[in-house]
């Protein structure tokens, strides 16, 4: 993740006006909102199934895995992530550009942030003019209710 | 050390394993089978391979340990000695250890630290115990050990390197080998013919000079054909034609040169990167045979999934399109991928064989431990599985096995109180059956206990309460409940608890299903259902509150649609939904509701339910429309999803969009869980249905053109079909048409009956569609023409024949309280001029006992088809007073009044008469293990009638 001088690349994205950012190298692609399959008797946050090219994905919405109780956007973007059994969509709001990073500027997790976000959440980077909440791949994907 | 990443070394190892493992299961084989000489040339071959290819590699421990089993193999060859169970004991122990020290030269390159003398030690005890009984043999014995001894070591390994890495170019070594050889041939080595030692060498030279002609035909370098017809031909003349007697120092170099055979065969072999077995057995195969990594498999059938895919969406787009060219280039793409997918499929099939013969050795050692006696018989080693389902029922079947022998099969001390042969049997029988492949592994052991396993169940608290409400079946599949074991004491085989339900959870994992059925004191049955592949399934499409689902077809028994202003209807029992299929209660789920779908659609009255069929249990799904059949190909959930077990899956359909597969075991499962108190009651609702009344004729009820509906009864309908008016042809007066690729009379039965009405064959209307019902009878195939194909209904009662009033009709039966007219297929038949008339009776007799006058006239008929003469009885009661000593076989039925089949078999037989009888009833399928043990021959259910006259025919030939 890291590179030699010390900076990290992240892929920014928004939601409900928060700053939120997994690693580039993380993202396979991001694409616009698609046809979705429900999946009936899943948990909330699965939105459903998507047919990206003859591979299944299942889409996440991670406003729902936040507990934030408000529907996706209709114009939200879907970045596609590749989990170690399929490929998933994390349902966002809206994509930022690739964001370059001092690995410096980096800090845990501040104790007080929403417990329901928090179990998600890597650390926070600092920035000049905002914070970016950089998010646990792993335990998003992996969540056991 | 060798060097694992030298092709030769990988080539080396993956070809011993195979070896080992075949000699393996051969020599078990072996040892039931003593005179198979076969098969020991087989197992020597192999492990003179190895014995060589390791020398050649340089690995002194293999090499001597493949040496001292070589020469007890070598001498069993000859005939010196007789094979024992010690003897065995002692070789399979060698193979181990020879696994053993591959798997270390596998991990590290080296032979492992175990120099394995004790081993050694008794495979030479072996060999002299025996030989003390011949002096001869001894002395041969000794010179043999002598000849070993006389063979430094490092002068061997410097000799394989010399040789081996010069022979084939260097013309120096050419020239040393022929000088070796003439010397060789002056020398006219004396040899006396029961020389262990020189009998094995001439078998090397009878390898190479194999080897060699093989060789020749696939034309490998011509030097190296040179060096051959040097090395071998001279020599083989020479040892061959010479009478000699014996001379040790002249052995001694005879070893050397043999050495030099070896060495040179295998580092040939090597180079040419063949299996040497198949190389000796079918020299041909070789060519056309490549070894193709799995994941490689897997990636295309991967890729021909993807293909499959998009193939059903440009199929689907062509549809909508009028270009015809596009069409015709679907459809050729359609063609193409089909047979594609089809040979991608086989090259991953397997035959279960692979799997199935390791359990020779696994019971043989099981039994040896546990002081039991069991012949195992395997049966269909050569039906074909998809490769990943064979690795995926390794493990199932292994625990089934075990189980078998451990928990199953008695010491023969028991068996003999239990006035069972000391020898169990235990068989595994594969084949293929409705599309899947069924594995049977049975044996004749003590058989499970109900009462042990509710005992133990209670116990385990698996069980609330008595468990007084289950039915025995119910008791015996407890043994699938996790957490389960029976073994009073817990064995290193069996017993840990971790068993059956892991078998079955790891068999339906796969799609398949495990059936178990157990007499106490006569054995157990383990039945296992495997889908044959589960990459791409046909499946059934349906369509629920907007959104597409898919359910396989292995699931899938019948669709049922009920109209609005239909008489049947669904059933309310404790808010729980039931359908009455034909007479059996069945649970209906709606599936919008049971997946919390929002959008519920309650206004269309018409329903179409899918009856689905998942591990026994039948139940429906009304589902809003029944779309289509299609090839879906199969794509996990992932790792989040996986826990919902109704859906097995996902797939994308031909439009794009991406449908869940429902499950239907997991399905029922999720519903029964939500419901599992109303279940209950479902069982006691159908015990009292199925207590209804005796008959219990299936009917298909169809209009004539007089608007009046008939009745032909079900068991001898074959299928059902449309025809076009346009493809009708005339033959005179005859109606034909083409149907599998045959022409098929059709009836104008309104004619036939002399009805006042036009058959529907002429219609105005040439597009107009012809139903027709397909009937087998009279050794004919024929389309019976009918207006409309209405239902299928079951008839209860009798059939009145007072009001019939032409030939034809059979009687008039009440079937939804309307009186419908049966007719009788067979006699409109022999009205017709193409039906043959009936041949003479020369099979026999045969004496029918069936309560229904409907079934019992298409049974007598059929019968009488098959050229036999044919005995009726209304009951076992009846029946009895028929029986007589011409007769050849009893067909009866068992659900009947007076007396039933059950008490007719009991009086029979307890008359000491063991006629052959064969039960064809509705209940045959589901207590066809109850009927084996009441003493039937054999069981078929109503619809195969034709069957059991095959059955009976067979019957007649074996007498």
């Amino acid at each position: 993740m890291n590179d030699t001088v010390g900076n990290v690349q992240l892929c920014g994205f928004k939601i409900r006006g928060d700053f939120y950012a997994i690693s580039v190298l993380e993202v396979q692609e991001v694409i616009k909102p698609q046809k979705l399959t429900p999946v009936p008797l899943s948990q909330d946050y699965v939105r459903g199934l998507i047919n990206l090219r003859g591979q299944i994905v299942t889409s996440l919405s991670l406003r729902d895995l936040f507990k934030m109780n408000e529907p996706d956007l209709e114009d939200h973007m879907n970045i596609i992530v590749s989990g170690e059994d399929s490929l998933y969509a994390l349902v966002v709001d809206e994509i930022l550009d690739v964001i370059e990073v001092e690995q410096d500027s980096f800090e845990d997790i501040p104790e007080t942030i929403d417990e329901n976000v928090k179990k998600f959440i890597k650390g926070v980077y600092k920035l000049k003019d905002k914070l970016i909440i950089l998010l646990d791949l792993e335990k998003i994907l992996t969540i056991d209710e | 050390m060798v060097d694992l990443t030298s092709p030769i070394v990988k080539e080396f190892l993956i070809e011993s394993f195979d070896n080992l493992e075949s000699i393996n299961n051969e020599l078990t084989q072996f040892e039931n089978n003593s005179h198979d000489k076969e098969l020991l040339n087989a197992i020597f071959r192999k492990v003179h391979t190895l014995k060589g290819s390791a020398s050649f590699l340089g690995l002194k421990l293999l090499q001597n340990i493949t040496h001292h089993s070589e020469n007890i193999l070598d001498l069993l060859r000859e005939d010196k000695i007789t094979i024992s169970s010690q003897m065995i004991d002692a070789l399979l122990e060698s193979f181990d250890a020879c696994i053993t020290i591959l798997k270390s030269i596998e991990d590290s390159g080296e032979e492992g630290s175990d120099n394995f003398e004790e081993l050694i030690n008794k495979l030479k005890n072996v060999l002299e115990n025996d030989e003390r009984e011949t002096s001869e043999e001894t002395s041969l014995e000794k010179s043999e050990v002598n000849i070993q001894k006389t063979l430094p070591d490092d002068y061997e390994n410097d000799f394989v390197l010399k040789d081996d890495s010069h022979l084939i170019a260097n013309d120096s070594s050419l020239d040393f080998i022929d000088s070796l050889d003439v010397k060789e041939a002056n020398n006219k080595i004396p040899i006396k013919k029961e020389d262990n030692t020189l009998s094995e060498e001439s078998k090397v030279v009878e390898n190479e000079s194999e080897s060699e002609e093989l060789d020749h035909q696939k034309g490998v370098g011509t030097l190296e054909d040179e060096l051959k017809n040097l090395l071998s031909i001279d020599s083989v003349k020479n040892i061959d034609e010479n009478k000699v007697s014996h001379q040790e120092t002249h052995i001694n170099k005879k070893i050397d040169k043999s050495q030099i055979f070896e060495k040179y065969k295998n580092g040939n072999k090597v180079e040419k990167v063949m299996s040497t077995d198949a190389v000796k057995t079918s020299g041909s195969v070789v060519d056309s045979v490549v070894r193709v990594n799995v994941s490689l498999l897997d990636k295309i059938m991967n890729v021909v999934g993807e293909l499959v895919l998009n193939r059903n969406q440009i199929l689907q787009y062509a549809n909508l399109d009028s270009s015809s060219e596009l069409s015709r280039l679907a459809h050729s793409l359609n063609s193409i991928t089909t047979e594609l997918q089809t040979d991608i499929m086989t090259t991953r099939m397997q035959p279960v064989g692979s799997v199935l013969s390791k359990f020779e050795r696994v019971v043989r050692d099981l039994a040896k431990e546990q002081g039991k006696s069991i012949k195992l018989n395997i049966q269909g080693k050569e039906t074909e599985l998809d490769k990943t389902l064979l690795e995926a029922i390794r493990d199932p079947l292994t625990h089934l096995i075990r189980n078998a022998v451990d928990h199953g099969i008695e010491r023969p001390a028991e068996r003999a109180q239990a006035q069972k042969s000391e020898t169990a049997r235990l068989s595994i029988k594969s084949y293929h059956e409705g599309g899947q492949v069924t594995i049977d592994i049975s044996d004749d052991g003590k058989g499970i206990d109900p009462d042990v396993i509710l005992k133990k169940a209670i116990e385990k608290n698996i069980v609330k309460g008595d468990g007084s409400g289950l039915s025995k079946k119910q008791i015996i599949n407890l043994i699938f409940s996790p957490g389960f074991s029976t073994a009073a004491q817990v064995t290193n085989i069996s017993g840990r608890g971790v068993g059956m339900d892991v078998v079955r959870s790891n068999i339906e994992k796969i799609g398949g299903t495990v059936e178990v059925s157990s007499f106490v004191g006569e054995g157990t049955t383990f039945k296992l259902k495997i889908p044959l592949t589960l990459a791409i399934v046909p499946a059934l499409v349906v369509q629920s509150s907007g959104e597409t689902f898919a359910i396989p077809q292995v699931n899938l028994m019948e669709l049922v649609r009920i109209e609005e202003n239909d008489d049947k209807k669904i059933e309310l029992i404790h808010n729980s939904e039931f359908f009455r299929l034909r007479g059996d209660l069945i649970p209906v789920f709606r599936l919008s509701s049971c997946l919390k779908f929002t959008d519920i659609d309650d206004s269309k009255e018409d329903l179409n339910i899918v009856i689905l069929k998942a591990e026994g249990f039948t139940y429906g799904l009304v589902v809003d429309s029944v779309l289509d059949t299609e090839e879906i190909v199969v794509k996990p959930l992932s790792r989040n999803l996986k826990d919902i077990n109704v859906f097995g899956g996902a797939t994308i359909m031909g439009d794009g969009a991406v449908s869940l597969i429902i499950d239907g075991l997991g399905f029922y499962n999720y519903m029964s869980g939500v419901q599992q108190r109303k279940t209950v009651d479902t069982q006691e609702l159908v015990s009292e249905i199925n207590t209804g009344p005796a008959y219990n004729d299936e009917v298909l009820l169809c209009k004539l053109a007089d608007k009046r509906t008939y009745g032909i009864p079900l068991s001898i309908v074959h299928r059902l079909e449309e025809f076009k008016l346009s493809e009708v042809e005339w033959s005179g007066q005859q109606p034909l048409v083409r149907y599998r690729n045959r022409a098929m009379p059709l009836i104008n039965i309104e004619r036939s009956l002399k009805l006042n009405a036009e058959s529907c064959l002429f219609n105005k209307d040439k597009r107009a569609e012809l139903p027709v019902v397909v009937v087998n009878a009279r050794d004919v195939q024929v389309g019976f023409v009918v207006d409309e194909i209405s239902d299928i209904a079951i008839n209860r009662d009798a059939i009145s024949a007072e009001t019939i009033d032409r030939n034809g009709f059979l009687g008039t039966a009440y079937i939804n309280d309307l009186s419908i007219t049966i007719l009788d297929v067979f006699s409109i038949l022999d009205q017709q001029s193409f039906v043959k008339k009936m041949k003479g009776q020369k099979n026999g007799n045969i004496l029918i006992v069936e309560d229904s006058e409907l079934f019992l006239k298409v049974q007598e008929e059929s019968f009488k088809d098959a050229g036999f003469n044919v005995i009726t009885a209304k009951d076992g009661k009846e029946g009895l007073s028929k029986v007589n000593d011409d007769l050849l076989a009893i067909v009866t039925d068992i659900e009947m009044p007076v007396m039933d089949g059950w008490e007719f078999i009991k009086s029979v037989r307890s008359s000491g008469n063991d006629i052959p009888m064969i039960a064809i009833s509705t209940v045959s399928n589901k207590r066809h293990d109850e009927l084996l043990k009441a003493g039937f021959d054999l069981c078929f259910d109503k619809q195969n009638t034709k069957k059991a006259i095959e059955a009976i025919i067979d019957l007649k030939r074996a007498l």
